[in-house]
């Protein structure tokens, strides 16, 4: 009897055991094939002669050729180092700049947080639309400087192929610059607040103290922040197809909407293909050093 | 109630070997505590005793039976927590009867058990509330009560009372103490306090590095420990250590050692092992604890006494109200002697303290294991 | 940090004349990030003669839910006029199951990876891991061709789920880090006390992950949502999600531009998000955090 309750608990053991490699299972299987499986996939469609249908014989680097001679993927690149580099650098000027001001004990900050904080929450659908009749040249900013007496006043970007880039970047920073707020203004609050006492015993000042001691010692945010950044302007979509809808022409273009527009519009699944790798490869060449840093640091807290 | 063995067993994560062939046996009813300094491996074992881990090799036995995969809700042990692990969703209550109900007892057997065990241990006016409106020691209690109300063979205890301030634990210990008296239950505890450890324990196992340094009851570890690593964990403050040489002293071996070009000659007593001869004229390790170092004591001068007296500067003085711990330098090394009070002197003068020689340990400077 | 204010007081004018400042300059950006809210609400509750009359900041003279209506009950969205609301339902159906199926399986994977370790658990989830930082295009292709071939395309199921696909490894990581912080000699008590994998986790974990089920519906929510990529993608026509719908309408060139429609329907999308954020801000700021710096 003592051995077969044995043998019994011994398989409820090993079921135990496997309960958790079975639980996990599925979530794993579908990241194999969804995410490793339609990389690859993407990856060998690429390589192929693929227009209209995928077709899967290989035409070797013929797609990235063609990628880097259409004019169309030159501007998307160029916008996305564009647009990318400012909606980068506002952005974490601004919410470092809140950051610091909402850490001054002031009194409404729970409320003013919630206020930077609250685009955040929207669909960039929501905020292209918005910002797309705020910033039209009949009815909206311009009309209402008029109304104001500044007759003179002009803003067509939205309709100008050379600036409508940057009107992709007003709405992104406005999307986004709360959030990497909230991401600064955690990091401060995590300060020990012991060196800064020091520091204030030893007579520094105030904008002594945040430029000596607190920015610098929240430098890893920073590095987060960007990380953050850079990824949502590789990705961005949404916000360009609502506002500028890649236009006027293509002028406003990113690698994404490119990317969507060979894709879904245009029959040219190769190219498409080729351009979604070299954006796949964008973001790993970001993300990999970072992730490799964080997970290594982390190790030294267990 | 049950006696436990373990037989050479190992443990093994990854390639690094975290026990290396423990072999135990402790009989019911008695107490065994492990010690050893952090990372020695000791939770390890426990874990292995209560199943929560798996042995690399050997068997562990509770009573005649081989539980090595018996799951552990089937080997009939409970286990009492460093972190306490209250299931913070439930009253002390549902905590306590948390194992009864998963084993299908009856509701109104687990209010009656409840009920006793509240009662042994004084916590029946905090069976309503959560483990966060509980203090420390009133959490500790909980913890205990979860163990007891399952009556298991065996109690696993894993650093108890290292969360507790110094007051409580002297408490609790008295407290699991009376409760070991009383319940007669066969315990397993591992803490890295010593004085825990001798105050608790029937039996004592030292570990250090995954290896049981020895295995004995508390006086003997005490008074006879093994090697050097069991003397010095063992008694605070701990054993001094003094390089030396086994001379032979006109007939009788004595310990020598040189103290500032001085030579200091400690003869041993006369019924000394036989086995200190084969030393003579070797460099030993003089171990002595501090109260075998005192302030001179009358009739020491006598020939044969086992008192030995030599002459000392005092460096620095730490009285502790009972004694006085007195720090000299002698052979090189600080020394701690354990001085009664109105016989200490004051820092940087000469004293004569007297050696008790039936107090000594030698050890091999090379083995470090106990001559 | 907020002791430096005490540090920082100088003489008593400098001192009230830089608060002023600061206070200031804070309302002029609260100013900024509220602008175009104010213009979407305004906007939305006037009828096109005073839009075209009035400018950005006017108020409504006449306050008037018109568009609203218009746009929940009327609006065109492709050659369907029968407004936004069809594809309001269609996001809901959308959302509420992938939110609860990726949560849960989330969960349960942040369980099992952190408190069941199992050999390689580390590299199964540094693995689910990289699937947070995948850009979606490169997905897109694949996807549409497996989901014809599931015979989903085009269908809220397809929607459901790409989300819960995609979504899980937020979910996981956002479980897995909150369960890590949870002592492992809880569910070693739990086991000793005879507790199994699912009573564990039904009876001592599930309690007291209320913080972090919040965190992951909330992010789950809004990221479904406000999703425009992959409704985009796999739906079309009458089964397209909410934000689908809204650029389909705010982009149709036939007949009058009627702005006051495409403000009612933007803020009818963001309504449910904005909600959310309003009610639960916190557990909202925690999930943008948990989801963006790794650790
Ligand atoms: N799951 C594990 N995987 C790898 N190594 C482990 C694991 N658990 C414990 N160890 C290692 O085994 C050794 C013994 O650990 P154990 O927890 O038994 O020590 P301990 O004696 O209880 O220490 P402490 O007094 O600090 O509690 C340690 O070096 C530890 O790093
Ligand atoms: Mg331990």
């Amino acid at each position: 009897m003592g051995a077969s309750s044995s043998t019994e608990s011994n398989l409820m053991a090993s079921l135990q055991r496997n309960l958790s490699k079975i639980v996990v299972a599925p979530s794993f299987a579908a990241s194999l094939f969804f995410v490793y499986g339609f990389i690859i996939w993407t990856a060998w469609m690429a390589f192929s002669k693929s227009r209209m249908m995928p077709v899967y014989d290989w035409a070797g680097l013929r797609q990235y050729e063609r990628l880097w001679q259409m004019e169309r993927w030159h501007v998307a690149i160029e916008n996305l180092l564009i647009f990318g580099g400012l909606f980068i650098v506002i952005c974490l000027f601004l919410g470092c700049l809140l950051a610091v001001l909402l850490d001054q004990r002031i009194r409404a900050e729970g409320v003013l947080r919630t206020v930077f904080l609250y685009p955040m929450a929207l669909s960039f659908i929501v905020t292209g639309t918005v910002w797309k009749w705020i910033l039209n040249p009949g009815l909206g900013l311009e009309k209402m400087m008029h109304d104001l007496g500044w007759a003179t006043f002009k803003f067509d970007w939205l309709v100008n192929s050379d600036f409508a880039i940057y009107t992709v970047v007003i709405a992104a920073v406005w999307q986004a610059s709360g959030f990497i707020m909230a991401m600064f203004l955690a990091a401060l609050r995590g300060v020990d607040q012991d060196i800064i006492r020091a520091a204030y015993m030893d007579g520094a000042s105030l904008p002594r103290i945040y430029f000596g001691i607190i920015i610098p010692s929240i430098r890893p945010v920073f590095l987060s922040a960007i990380v953050v950044l850079a990824h949502l302007a590789v990705k961005s979509f949404d916000l360009v197809i609502a506002l500028t809808g890649g236009g006027p022409g293509y002028s406003s273009d990113l690698p994404a909407t490119f990317m969507y527009t060979m894709a879904f519009q245009r029959n040219q699944l190769g190219i498409s293909a080729a351009s979604a790798m070299m954006m796949l490869a964008t973001v790993m060449a970001i993300i990999v050093p970072y992730l490799y840093s964080e997970l290594r640091g982390g190790k030294k807290n267990g | 109630m049950a006696s436990l063995t373990l037989d050479k067993v190992r443990k093994t994560f990854g390639s690094v070997e975290v026990l290396k062939e423990i072999n135990l046996t402790i009989e019911d009813g008695e107490f065994l505590v492990l010690v050893g300094p952090s990372g020695c491996g000791k939770s390890t074992l426990l874990n292995l005793i209560a199943g929560l881990e798996t042995s690399s090799d050997g068997e562990i036995r509770i009573g005649d039976r081989v539980i090595n995969n018996v799951h552990p809700k089937d080997r009939n042990i409970a286990m009492v927590f460093q972190s306490y692990a209250l299931y913070p969703n439930m009253t002390v209550r549902k905590n306590i009867t948390f194992g009864l109900e998963i084993r299908g007892v009856s509701a109104s057997e687990r209010d009656k058990a409840v009920d006793d065990v509240a009662h042994l241990l004084q916590i029946e006016n905090l069976l309503d509330r959560k483990p966060s409106q509980l203090s420390g020691g009133q959490r500790q209690r909980v913890a205990m009560g979860r163990a007891l109300v399952r009556n298991p063979d065996i109690f696993l205890f894993d650093e108890p009372l290292s969360n507790l301030d110094a007051k409580l634990r002297v408490d609790m210990r008295t407290e699991i103490k009376k409760l070991h008296h009383r319940l007669g239950s066969t315990i397993v505890y591992v803490t890295h306090d010593q004085i825990e450890a001798m105050t608790l324990a029937s039996r004592i196992a030292v570990m250090k590095g995954g290896i049981l340094q020895q295995f004995d009851t508390p006086q003997h570890i005490y008074e006879k420990p093994n090697n050097m690593f069991v003397a010095g964990f063992i008694g605070s403050p701990s054993m001094n250590f003094i390089e030396a040489k086994l001379v032979d002293d006109n007939g009788r071996i004595a310990v020598t050692f040189d103290n500032n070009g001085q030579k200091v000659v400690l003869p041993l007593v006369a019924d000394s092992p036989e086995s200190y001869k084969s030393w003579v004229g070797k460099d030993v390790v003089f171990g002595i604890r501090p109260e075998g170092l005192t302030h001179k004591r009358t009739g020491s001068d006598q020939p044969g006494s086992q008192y030995v007296n030599f002459d000392a500067k005092v460096e620095v003085i730490e009285p502790t109200g009972a004694d006085t711990m007195t720090v000299i330098n002698l052979g090189g090394k600080e020394i701690v002697a354990r001085v009664r009070p109105d016989r200490a002197t004051n820092p940087g003068e000469m004293m004569t303290f007297s050696a008790d020689m039936n107090q000594i340990s030698l050890f091999d400077p090379t083995t470090e294991l106990r001559i | 940090m907020a002791d430096l204010q005490t540090y920082g007081q100088d003489s008593g004018l400098k001192h009230t004349l830089l608060r002023g400042l600061l206070y200031l300059v804070l309302i002029l950006f609260s100013i900024y990030y509220l602008f175009p809210l104010f213009v979407m609400v305004t906007t939305s509750l006037k009828s096109l003669t005073e839009i075209r009359e009035g400018t950005l900041i006017s108020l409504p003279r006449v306050v008037t839910f018109d568009a609203w209506n218009y746009a929940w009950n009327e609006a065109c969205v492709g050659v369907e006029c029968s407004g936004i609301k069809t594809f309001f339902w269609n996001s809901v159906q959308m959302a509420v199951p992938a939110v609860l199926i990726s949560t849960i399986l989330g969960a349960l994977n942040g369980y099992a990876l952190t408190k069941f370790r199992f050999k390689g658990a580390n590299i199964v989830f540094a693995m689910l891991l990289f699937g947070c930082f995948v850009p979606f295009q490169v997905v897109l292709l694949p996807m549409s061709v497996t989901l014809g071939k599931l015979g989903i395309a085009n269908s809220t199921t397809g929607l459901v789920l790409v989300h819960v696909v995609y979504g899980l490894c937020f979910t996981t990581l956002f479980f897995r880090n909150y369960y890590v912080s949870i002592p492992d000699e809880l569910v070693k008590a739990a086991t000793i006390d005879g507790a199994g994998f699912f009573t564990i986790f039904w009876r001592i974990i599930l309690p007291i992950s209320g913080p972090i089920i919040v965190v992951s519906i909330i992010w789950q929510f809004t990221q479904i949502w406000n999703d425009f990529l992959f409704g985009a993608s796999f739906s079309s026509g009458g089964s397209a999600p909410m934000t689908v719908a809204l650029n389909n309408i705010v982009n149709t060139t036939t007949g009058v531009k009627q702005y006051n429609v495409d403000m009612a329907a933007a803020l009818l999308t963001g309504l449910p998000t904005l909600l959310v954020y309003v009610l639960a801000g916190k557990y909202f700021v925690r999930g943008l955090t948990a989801g963006s710096v790794k650790g």
